[in-house]
């Protein structure tokens, strides 16, 4: 039992992903049937529940986006399949640090746990939403049952959840530059590995900017900061002490993270269909090279679009001029990719298998997806449509629908390889046939809602005269929903019974050519490097502070009444000079004690410049606290590892990029104080 | 009932133009659309493994690849283009100076409106002051002589056709003013002032949900904008108490 729970075999950490994914898309698709239920009966007596109010409402909608697009969209496609398989398809014997993979699990796992607990404490889970836009998530228990402790649960649930994400990521990259099979190279590369690559990074970039947002979202709520509320509200007849925040600047940080998160769960589908498209067209995937351009293309474009999401907020409206553009131009590679679906297909001798039905399908609401985005790129048309049901469609298709036809396609697929037994085709077929009218039954009229204004987020549309004549079609709507939801139990009824007792499976049921299906295939064991980690890991912490220092940039601008912060310039540049030594010494004497003494003196320096500090509040005193704080935990680890294993490359390189960053906080602290 | 199933009467010219820039929009992804599913549908069909369908896995010309995407390219930029100009007028062109100055303050779960009144002046206002069952529901102070005429209204009154600017301002949390008919919608972000204009041009009662999720009370946050005509609008500043 506890070899199993604790260990580090990719095959196993692959399957603990996949069931607490599996798990939280039974809790998300029980919460979304309440939603549709309570919309369509809002005064029903629902058993243990009784009449749903409207925050219990507000609190299901929150923790179904929130479970959906976290622990399962974000872990599934990428954590699960990918930690099992990616090895597989490389040639390695594990992922390049199996360690970090498996405290990545567990990490999730406790997040997931956060997460839920957030239903059981006073209050209730939170109500704000996935997005958790301050005020509202910021301001505590005036501004709405659950924004008590069950939001600050959901914030630590989503910093916890941001580090594994990262340390993942860290893991994938290391093992695709890394760990590959002796002469396989990367142009060679399955398209699956190339996608979950590029997701990699896009992770690796966006959650530490999330991490960023929540450590500063949590102060604000525990350590009385002002980062994302300003001066002088009241809520429910209370002061809120807060001074000089900035609403806008959460959403810059959480849509920095949130638009790549659409990639990040979609991607790893797209090089999965591609890959299943070919194996039954029985034809190579046309256009190899392109597809790997427009996922490129498509990561890099999706980082530079996240003011999409805020047309509407009060941004510069000239900036959302820049945002549309580049919005737009995703289309070109998301044409190319389709394009080259159609072309791997033509020609090809097309088996229908349930894993390349849910591939067509998935390719089928990537397009109508798609189309509904050129609509809500426009900031114009935004104008109208954003926050109404149209965009919930258009999310729901691309992000949520298409991503999981890719998860279902990948069950089917590799079940054979992960299970050793095929699943049932033919409940198969049957299953995708069902969710597949069922979702364009959900969706296609949920446009219409959106078309007629209907805004998202309503507990209920009851006090709207031009809502009334929209309850049949949200009734039509809970109806599809209800029946999609049902037609699930043929696929977890399909998988549980097969997994045990379906058909045995051959090596390589699909004739497939990648080569997680060749059991005689050599296996090496990856290169214990750590440079390619700890240049990954480097990003990630460059991330971190990059959205710190923005934050602080943009926060220090905004505010009138600050307290320049305490940094005693003696202590600031003598621990700078110390470790810049200690990098220095770490190159000129590599086995000598010396670079780990001036490291420790400086650290002590920087612990009594912290001290000092903290003789100011609010949020001066938080950003010290964050930047610190994270500066200290990197400092310290990094000071253990080199004490520990001075001679490694890696750690040398991590020392002297940690004394750049310190001269860098200096800076930013003397200069903006 | 189908019919409220669409796009509501558009009140203004920014909303014909919108009608108009959506419905471009929707032309080209309905065509796009339908093309690419029968595409899809088609090749599988052809091809499928049970079909007389004829094989091919030669190479083929890549040219078409080149064109699909510049067609691609070509489309979007140009509704992009047609759309700016849209979003040009809406948030580029400042109001004109003579438009109707109207506060707005949003607060969980209402709206409230106020003029200045005859002195053309709007008085201070306080937060804290703000009590509905007071009969203050925008915190006017009463210390200020110029707010003694402000006139504050739980309903929004405009003129048909004179440019109105609405100040957005909100006391709690984050609102969205929207009004579905002029095919308007602006967050309310507390701690911003934040303008938006247009010039309603057809008489009626029009609906003003929030767009912004700000509470358990969202879904009931409810005003209305009454588009007078002009000189019923002038006669009901007149008989305001003063």
């Amino acid at each position: 039992m506890r070899r199993y729970l604790f260990t580090t075999d990719h095959k196993i950490v692959g399957l603990q992903y996949f069931w607490l994914s599996l798990i939280a898309v039974v809790i998300g698709i029980a919460l979304s049937t309440l939603m549709r239920f309570h919309l369509t009966w809002p005064a029903a007596q629902m058993p243990l529940l009784g009449t749903m109010k409207p925050e219990t409402y507000l609190s299901v909608m929150t923790m179904h986006g929130s479970l959906m697009v976290f622990f399962v969209l974000s872990v599934a496609p990428q954590s699960a399949f990918g930690t099992y398989i990616l090895p597989l398809q490389i040639g390695a014997r594990q992922m390049a640090h199996p360690l970090l993979s498996a405290i990545s699990f567990w990490l999730t796992a406790l997040a997931f746990l956060g997460m839920l607990a957030a239903f059981f404490v006073p209050g209730g889970a939170p109500l704000a939403g996935w997005t958790a836009y301050p005020p509202l998530s910021a301001v505590g228990a005036p501004s709405g049952p659950g924004e008590g402790a069950g939001q600050t649960l959901w914030i630590l649930s989503i910093a916890i959840f941001s580090v594994a994400a990262t340390l993942s990521a860290i893991s994938f990259i290391a093992t695709i530059l890394d760990g590959r099979a002796p002469g396989l190279r990367m142009r060679d590369l399955p398209l699956t590995c190339w996608n979950w690559f590029v997701t990699a990074i896009l992770s690796l970039l966006g959650f530490p900017v999330l991490m960023a947002a929540s450590l500063l979202l949590l102060l604000d709520r525990v350590a009385g900061a002002s980062f994302f509320v300003p001066g002088g509200l009241v809520v429910s007849e209370h002061a809120i002490p807060h001074t000089g925040g900035s609403p806008l600047l959460w959403q810059h940080l959480f849509w920095f993270f949130g638009h790549p998160e659409v990639y990040i769960a979609i991607l790893p589908g797209m090089g999965l269909i591609s890959e299943v498209i070919s194996t039954f067209s029985h034809r190579p995937i046309f256009g190899r090279r392109a597809m790997i351009i427009a996922t490129f293309a498509i990561a890099f474009l999706g980082l530079l679009v996240w003011g999409h999401h805020m047309f509407t907020s009060g941004m510069s409206p000239y900036s959302s001029i820049a945002f549309s553009a580049l919005s737009m131009t995703i289309a070109v590679p998301s044409a190319v990719k389709t394009f080259n679906w159609l072309g791997t297909l033509w020609g090809g001798r097309i088996e229908l298998t349930a894993a390349m039905l849910f591939a067509l399908g998935f390719v089928s609401v990537f397009v109508a997806g798609g189309l509904s985005g050129i609509f809500l790129a426009q900031p114009a048309l935004d104008l109208y449509l954003h926050d109404t049901y149209f965009v919930v469609a258009h999310f729901h298709l691309i992000m949520g629908v298409a991503a999981i036809f890719g998860i279902f396609s990948a069950v089917f697929y590799w079940a054979p390889r992960m299970f050793g037994r095929m699943l049932d085709e033919r409940l198969g077929k049957i299953h995708f046939f069902a969710t597949f009218a069922g979702v364009y039954a959900i969706f296609v009229p949920m446009h219409l809602a959106g078309i007629a204004g209907n805004p998202r987020r309503y507990a209920d549309f009851t006090s709207f005269d031009f809502l009334a004549p929209l309850v049949p079609l949200h009734s039509w709507i809970t109806l599809a929903a209800g029946f999609t939801a049902a037609v699930q139990i043929i696929f977890f009824v399909n998988l549980l019974w097969s997994i045990r007792r379906g058909a045995p499976a051959p090596a390589n049921p699909w004739s497939a050519q990648t080569r997680e299906w060749d059991s005689t295939a050599p296996v090496a064991e990856p290169p214990r490097t750590a440079t390619t980690g700890v240049a990954a890991l480097l990003a990630a912490i460059t991330m971190l502070f990059s959205a710190l220092s923005s934050a602080y940039i943009v926060r220090r601008g905004l505010s009138t009444g600050w307290t320049p912060l305490s940094i005693t310039p003696a202590l600031a540049w003598s621990s700078a000079a110390l470790l810049t030594l200690s990098a220095g010494a770490l190159a000129w004497r590599r086995q000598s004690i010396l670079a780990p003494g001036l490291g420790a003196a400086a650290a002590a320096l920087i612990v009594a410049l912290w001290m000092r500090g903290s003789a100011a509040s609010g949020t001066e005193l938080g950003f010290l606290n964050v930047f610190l704080g994270a500066f200290l935990t990197c400092l310290l680890s990094g000071l253990a590892a080199l004490i520990l294993r001075r001679q490694s490359r890696g750690i040398a390189i991590y020392w002297r990029y940690l004394a750049g960053m310190w001269i860098w906080l200096v800076l930013l602290f003397r200069v903006w104080s | 009932m189908i019919k409220a199933w669409w796009l509501p009467a558009a009140i203004s010219q920014h909303a014909v133009a919108y009608d108009a820039q959506f419905l471009r929009t929707l032309a080209a992804a309905t065509v796009i659309f339908i093309a690419v599913q029968i595409a899809l549908i088609a090749i599988v069909w052809r091809y499928r493994a049970n079909s007389a369908g004829v094989r091919r896995v030669g190479a083929r010309k890549t040219n078409i690849e080149a064109i699909w995407t510049a067609a691609t390219a070509v489309l979007f930029l140009g509704l992009l283009a047609l759309g700016g100009r849209i979003w040009a007028a809406v948030q580029f062109t400042p109001a004109p100076p003579d438009a109707e100055l109207i506060e707005v303050l949003a607060k969980q779960f209402a709206w409230t409106f106020r003029y200045a009144g005859p002195d053309g002046r709007f008085g201070r206002i306080d937060f804290m002051l703000v009590n509905d069952a007071a009969g203050n529901p925008f915190g006017l102070d009463p210390e200020d002589p110029d707010g003694k005429d402000d006139i504050v209204s739980a309903t929004l009154r405009v003129p048909a056709g004179r440019p109105v600017q609405l100040m957005l301002n909100s006391m709690d949390v984050i609102h969205s003013f929207f009004v579905r008919e002029l095919r308007l919608k602006q967050d309310v972000v507390p701690g911003m002032r934040i303008p938006l204009h247009f010039t309603a041009t057809r008489p009626g009662v029009y609906e003003i949900p929030c767009a912004e999720l700000c509470g358990l009370g969202h879904s009931q946050m409810r005003s209305t904008m009454i588009v007078l005509t002009p000189a019923e609008y002038d006669a009901w500043k007149r008989g305001q108490p003063q």
